[in-house]
């Protein structure tokens, strides 16, 4: 009977390090909880960070992994709203409302997406319904552990979606204008036991009138509220601020106009908490840290750029407990890169997702 | 008063960045010649809007304007070997348009000055449709007078590219045979006329003498086929670019530029990793990109990586990486060429060394457009198109504190 909780654990982790204690020994550590640490250390156990301290010698027994001089080392990166590895398969369009649909139920665990998604520094992803439905159901969200479905599954539900975009608006079924789809979800919320009401949403608003209408809603019912993708913000700034809500903003791309590029470093200097987002598949998810390295180009603090790929992602999510950031008895989630990730130029060496070496650079 | 203290201030800020002496010497930064090693706390005199000389201890023109630029880097000015600048947005067409590009730009487009502002100084644009024949593009300077630096810089073929979200399967293997036959028949083309203008010639020296002769036949002209014509003509030697996308594409492009020994360029050969082998033995440069995939939901770009330029270089064929716009929702991005040196970042976060990314938006860029003799390094005697760094190239908060075109300077950062 003794037996059982070893073979649970070796079911439970079938890829399992040589060695449940790891060490990353070396490298600047831009823990994102603090001063960063030059030349440092992360001790791991059983997939948890334990310690993170100044370089020192390794306790015996630990794998050791050696971090190359002028390397650093950052958390995770955590996509806010993403469709990868889902091919699109993530809209149903029968009606507009489809609050039980979930988006993790499209995705392939195994997808070539997932295998560059991590190659470019990202580990954690939200999955979310596309934007064709007024209420597209269940944002979940995945570890890219390179493991398969049932373990990368983290979370079902971490939300609901909901799209104030035109995309949402037909003509052959309701809502078929703003007017109408801003009504239909006053109706619904004035019930006190909606789900909306409860959940946190997940709204998709790009344009300055989608952005108000969001406000409008909140402000009325009190919801729990991200607003998603919200390219225009620039025109609304003073009230995204002044309602405190986080915006899950872009992805930047190279068409963008010269205000939009600018709109993260505004929003970031007025106080409003801004995540980063690829909606990959229409970007890769490269385009978080490409559009991190866009918006510290066009005057964004590079602090807030990098909290915007960590930290507030993992708070916007209802991950901050346990991502975000490297720090004692948080999931051990690293990624060591070549240099800074805002230079475009750096790449990633050596990626860790829970403890365990999940990508590593080819040789050349 | 206030008026008069602003003007002051104005008239003194622009005596500070339009120096009255036509000579100009740059103090003390890194100089990235790009054709040679960095040279450190060097000198750079730039006399009648050309580099005089570049170099270590040179000695100062007494009527010279100084400027020191120490702690700061001087690369060559950046050149976009794809860019969509000027064009007008629109979805990439079909037809094959016998197009000259300069008939299509509009210049009352600004938004090269951001280009400018990120340091690109030279761009090639090129005809967007993708016809199997498609017109001609042309290097332009980002000076605000537009000027061409090489019209007739190379012919757009398109060799099985999609644009859609259709298999391009069949294109492809239609389209080889439809140049090939295009090519051959420019050959006659070629032929007919070479044999016309002999015995043209030889009817007016007969006339001349008053013997009896009969007048030769003209042949019809064409200028689409004049334009195949040009470039078979190993005197006129009009480039062509060849836009590729799949392996199989490349090595039919590869086969038609061997078969009638054409001056090629490939353009975006988005599935050169896997071709790289061959291409460099063919010894037939590229123009890769974009390296951002952005959008773009054609199927010509789904295995796009953006280690391919790093593989091409690898494998040693001249590479250029050129922006090619954006074809998000369907439109030409005229945005993308200011982003050139992060795309040139990028590729060199997979393999590329910075070396080479810098070259491949410089010296190469400039080598297979064509205007390496007067542009793309930082060498005596080149026109003085050049960028000054805040730091290193490449490196998150390095910004572009000056652009001079011409020995000009076109934009000077205002502190924020």
């Amino acid at each position: 009977m003794t037996l059982l909780p070893a073979l649970v654990l070796l079911l439970a982790s079938p890829q399992a390090a040589p060695s449940d204690v790891v060490l990353l020994k070396g490298g600047r550590i831009v823990s994102m909880a603090g001063a960063d640490i030059d030349d440092g250390m992360i001790l791991i156990e059983n997939g948890r960070i334990r310690k993170v301290a100044a370089n020192s010698d390794a306790p015996p027994g630990a794998q050791v992994i050696e971090i190359a001089r002028g390397s650093w080392i950052l958390p995770g990166f955590v996509d806010a709203h993403s469709h990868l590895g889902s091919a699109f398969d993530v809209e149903e369009s029968t009606e507009s409302w489809t609050p039980e649909a979930r988006a993790v139920d499209a995705f392939t665990s195994r997808h070539a997406e997932v295998r560059a998604a991590l190659g470019s520094g990202v580990t954690t992803v939200a999955l979310a319904p596309g934007n064709g439905n007024l209420v597209g159901g269940r944002v979940g969200i995945v570890k890219l552990n390179g493991q398969r479905y049932d373990r990368a599954l983290r979370q079902v539900s971490a939300g609901i979606k909901i799209s104030l975009g035109s995309e949402a608006l037909r003509t052959d079924r309701e809502p078929t204008s703003r007017t109408g789809a801003v009504a239909l979800l006053r109706d619904r919320l004035r019930d006190p036991q909606s789900d909306l009401r409860a959940q946190p949403l997940f709204v998709h608003a790009n344009g300055a009138g989608e952005i108000e209408s969001a406000l409008e809603l909140q402000a009325a019912f009190g919801l729990k509220m991200t607003l998603l993708h919200v390219r225009q913000a620039g025109e609304a700034l003073d009230r995204i601020a002044a309602s405190k809500l986080p915006v899950a903003f872009g992805p930047l791309t190279v068409s963008e106009r010269r205000d939009v590029l600018e709109t993260p470093g505004r929003l970031a200097r007025a106080g409003v908490p801004l995540a980063f987002v690829s909606d990959a598949p229409v970007t890769p998810e490269e385009q978080l840290r490409v559009s991190a390295a866009f918006a510290v180009k066009y005057g964004m603090d590079r602090e807030a750029a990098l909290r915007a790929l960590t930290t507030v992602p993992a708070e916007v999510l209802g991950l901050a407990k346990d991502l975000g950031t490297i720090a004692e008895g948080k999931a051990a989630d690293l990624v060591v890169w070549s240099g800074d990730p805002l230079s475009l130029s750096s790449e990633v060496e050596v990626v860790l997702v829970d403890g365990r070496v999940t990508w590593r650079k080819a040789k050349q | 008063m206030m008026r008069i203290l602003a003007l002051l201030i104005a008239v003194s800020v622009q005596a500070a960045d339009q120096p009255q002496s036509k000579v100009t010497v740059l103090r003390g930064a890194r100089i990235y010649t790009v054709t040679g090693a960095p040279l450190d706390g060097a000198t750079l005199v730039i006399e009648n809007g050309r580099i005089a000389a570049v170099g270590k201890d040179l000695p100062v023109p007494a009527d010279a304007s100084v400027v020191d630029v120490a702690g700061k880097v001087l690369v060559p000015g950046l050149i976009d070997a794809a860019s969509r600048l000027f064009l007008p947005p629109g979805e990439r067409s079909a037809g094959s348009a016998e197009q000259n590009v300069l008939d299509a730009l509009d210049f009352y487009q600004r938004d090269y000055r951001e280009a400018v502002e990120q340091g690109v100084t030279s761009v090639y644009v090129g005809p967007q449709s993708f016809g199997t024949v498609n017109g001609l593009g042309a290097v332009l300077h980002l000076d605000d007078a537009h000027t061409v630096l090489l019209k007739d810089a190379a012919l757009k073929l398109t060799l099985g590219a999609s644009g859609g979200d259709a298999s391009t399967a069949l294109e492809r293997y239609q389209s080889y045979p439809q140049l090939k036959q295009a090519f051959e028949g420019a050959r006659q083309y070629a032929e007919s006329w070479e044999k016309y203008r002999k015995e043209l010639a030889d009817y007016e020296q007969k006339k001349a003498k008053k013997e009896e002769a009969k007048e030769p036949p003209k042949p019809k002209a064409d200028a689409r086929i004049d334009l195949l014509a040009r470039a078979l003509d190993p005197k006129a030697a009009l480039r062509v670019r060849i836009e590729v996308h799949t392996a199989d594409a490349i090595t039919l492009a590869l086969r038609l530029t061997d078969e009638f020994k054409l001056r090629a360029v490939l353009e975006f050969v988005t599935e050169g990793g896997t071709a790289a082998a061959a291409i460099a033995k063919a010894k037939t440069p590229v123009v890769v990109g974009p390296v951002f995939r952005s959008g773009a939901y054609s199927v010509d770009y789904l295995n796009h990586s953006v280690s391919t330029a790093s593989a091409l270089v690898a494998a040693g064929v001249p590479t250029a990486i050129g922006t090619f716009g954006d074809e998000r929702a369907g439109q030409w991005g005229t945005g993308a060429t200011r982003f050139l040196s992060d795309a040139a970042a990028l590729a060199a976060s997979r393999g590329l060394t910075r070396d080479q990314a810098l070259a491949a938006i410089t010296i190469d860029a400039a080598k297979i457009l064509g205007i390496d003799g007067t542009h793309g390094s930082i060498d005596k005697g080149k026109v003085a198109d050049l960028v000054l760094l805040s730091g290193e190239p490449f490196e998150s908060g390095t910004v572009v504190d000056r652009t001079w075109i011409n020995g000009e300077a076109v934009f000077t950062r205002r502190p924020r």
